[in-house]
């Protein structure tokens, strides 16, 4: 084992600064692209003026979420002024929130808490509009939520001998009635669609696409090794080419491994965004195992290069990264199956393929041992 | 001591090798020749125990290849036909390299000796800067590291300039009496057959070879 190591040790030396750009290109792209998104959103952040009409905390509350979104950058302002501006152009739009806001959503009343002025050179009218009566409905379902729970408490108390079926009929009817208790499914690798389309793209989603493609092309040493026929060399020494291979392997899934720690450290700092060590584990697990099959069963280093951008680009595709409006509700169905990152977007471990790529691995092994057996 | 009997060796319903017997000793230096296709890429193979005989029995110092395999591989040393070394690595960094992974340690000192005693002197070189005789010297110090007592060669001096075939033929002398080991060999150029080898054994039907060698006064032997 030890002088399995050594041996690559001595292979790495010669070419050790390719190896760690290649280490480390996952990092770099990630950060690259993040810091080229947010600079190109905030370039198209669109100006747009609130009036308070209603001065109260859930007005407030409102401006504040609007103001969150990467899409515009909104400003507080009186309605004279604003509505000049929006003759000027140097506003998209203005929205007023009427008085009376708060005390409407508490009734769950959703109409004419709104008033908007937009001209006809307002592009971004349509998606902030949208945007905002989205951020007005939630509101308004939290409160007809919490109202039909309190109703719901309320008919408990009042009649003791309810029983479980009735109480879970009651809650199945509320759900389907209010949306109380809608499941809500986030896809951690998916590009979130923020209103007005605008993405919120989380590191570890662009990260994960990277390194399957970087893990594949570190890989492509197995292609080497067997291509530079010391394999041939093996039966005569201590350790079968099989072993060797499977041990070198486990000396990449370590330095792999190392590199993603340190990128788990990094993102948390960069971007808050904090990761399973499970789930990263057996993400590198399934990666270097499966970039290993993939190579072995090429077996052409530019060719494999090719699979693997091609494959990357297609499951890019279909996690709805590039077009984030796509069809996910049907596509979650079947996309766990095929796209072997599925379950570490979606903050879960890697075992289903994992599990595919050890009994391909199995089958590997099993093989080579005979040729030479 | 090597003993080969009844061996035959068949791909699917291609007949290569027939019926073939012969033994050997620790000291020898046995040439095997034969016209291209003839089959001593193959048995060489089945010598080194990485390939099976379709039928007969072999067996070396009363190891039976059928039973001993890993055995007998660890005593086997096997220079291919293609030179199997690192490109990338330096001499020594290739010698260093197999020596881990090889049945027995040695020093970085012997790893050199080795090299030396067959004028192999570009111990710093990446392997891709050397010659192609000096190529063929590292790949036939490698898989003397594990100190083989039968070496088997495939076509170890092809493409190699006179004179260091013959030093890689001193060598291989001083190899077989001093080390008491079993060499077999293969090679076309019939020269080098004639000079180095004690004995000489053809593969195939035609008389060729053998009324070359016998008419040079070798012991040669059709098998
Ligand atoms: N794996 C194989 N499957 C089928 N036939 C094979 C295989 N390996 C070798 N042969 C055949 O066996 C015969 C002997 O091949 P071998 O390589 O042993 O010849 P050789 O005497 O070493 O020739 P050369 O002088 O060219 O090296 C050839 O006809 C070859 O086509
Ligand atoms: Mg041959």
């Amino acid at each position: 084992m030890k002088e399995i190591l050594s041996t690559r040790l001595l292979l790495w030396k010669k070419q050790w600064l390719s190896l760690v750009c290649w280490l480390l290109l996952p990092i770099a792209i990630t950060i690259g692209f993040l810091s080229t998104v947010e600079t190109v959103q905030d370039d198209f952040q669109v100006p747009v003026g609130i009036v308070l009409e209603d001065d109260t905390e859930a007005s407030h509350a409102l401006f504040d979420e609007i103001a969150d979104s990467p899409l515009v950058s909104a400003t507080i302002l009186g309605e004279t002024e604003a509505l000049r501006k929006v003759k000027q152009h140097e506003l998209d739009s203005v929205f007023v929130i009427r008085t009376g806001y708060e005390e409407q959503i508490h009734i769950g009343e959703r109409r004419d808490l709104l008033e908007a002025y937009y001209t006809n050179r307002s592009f971004a009218y349509r998606p902030v509009k949208e945007m905002i009566v989205s951020i007005i409905q939630q509101e308004t379902g939290r409160v007809k939520a919490a109202n039909a729970v309190i109703a719901l408490e309320q008919q408990l108390q009042g009649t003791q001998n309810l029983t479980v079926e009735e109480v879970v009929a009651k809650s199945r009817e509320v759900q389907q009635e209010q949306d109380l208790l809608r499941h809500s499914f986030r896809y951690q690798g998916q590009a979130q669609a923020e209103a007005g389309g605008f993405i919120q793209w989380n590191p570890w989603m662009v990260w994960a696409f990277v390194t399957l493609l970087m893990t594949i092309f570190v890989f492509d040493w197995v292609i080497k090794e067997q291509k530079a026929s010391v394999s041939i060399r093996f039966p005569f020494m201590k350790y079968s080419f099989t072993f060797y291979m499977l041990i070198n392997i486990a000396i990449y899934v370590a330095v792999f491994f190392i590199i993603d720690l340190a990128t788990a450290g990094l993102f948390y700092g960069l971007y808050q965004e904090s990761v399973s060590i499970l789930a990263l584990l057996t993400l590198r697990l399934m990666l270097c195992l499966f970039a290993f099959l993939l190579v072995s069963i090429i077996r052409n280093a530019y060719f494999s290069y090719i699979i693997a951008i091609l494959w990357t680009l297609i499951l890019v595709a279909l996690s709805g990264a590039i077009l984030p409006f796509g069809s996910t509700e049907t596509a979650a169905d079947w996309l766990p199956y095929v796209n072997p990152l599925y379950r570490f977007l979606t903050g879960e471990l890697t075992i289903g393929w994992f599990i595919l790529c050890l009994i391909g691995m199995i089958v590997w092994y099993i093989r080579e041992e005979k040729k030479y057996a | 001591m090597l003993k080969v009997e009844g061996l035959q060796k068949h791909y699917h319903h291609k007949k290569i090798l027939e019926n073939l017997s012969f033994s050997a000793q620790q000291g020898e230096i046995v040439g095997l020749v034969g016209e291209n296709g003839a089959g001593k890429s193959t048995l060489l193979n089945i010598l080194a125990a990485t390939s099976k005989a379709t039928a007969g029995s072999i067996y070396f110092n009363d190891w039976d290849y059928k039973k001993d395999k890993s055995q007998i591989r660890k005593h086997i040393g096997f220079v291919p036909q293609d030179i199997a070394v690192w490109n990338q690595l330096t001499v020594e960094e290739n010698m260093v390299f197999f020596e881990k992974l090889s049945w027995q340690k040695k020093s970085k000192a012997q790893l050199e000796k080795i090299c030396l005693d067959m004028r192999l002197d570009r111990w710093k070189e990446p392997v891709k800067n050397l010659s192609g005789g000096m190529q063929r010297k590292l790949n036939l110090a490698i898989s003397l590291i594990h100190d083989p007592s039968l070496l088997l060669l495939d076509e170890p001096t092809v493409g190699i300039d006179l004179k260091s075939r013959k030093e890689i033929g001193a060598y291989l002398r001083r190899q077989a009496t001093e080390g008491n080991k079993l060499i077999i060999y293969t090679s076309h150029d019939m020269d080098e057959i004639k000079e180095l080898c004690d004995r000489v054994l053809v593969i195939g039907e035609d008389s060729f070879y053998y009324d070359l060698l016998k008419e040079a006064g070798k012991e040669v032997m059709v098998v």
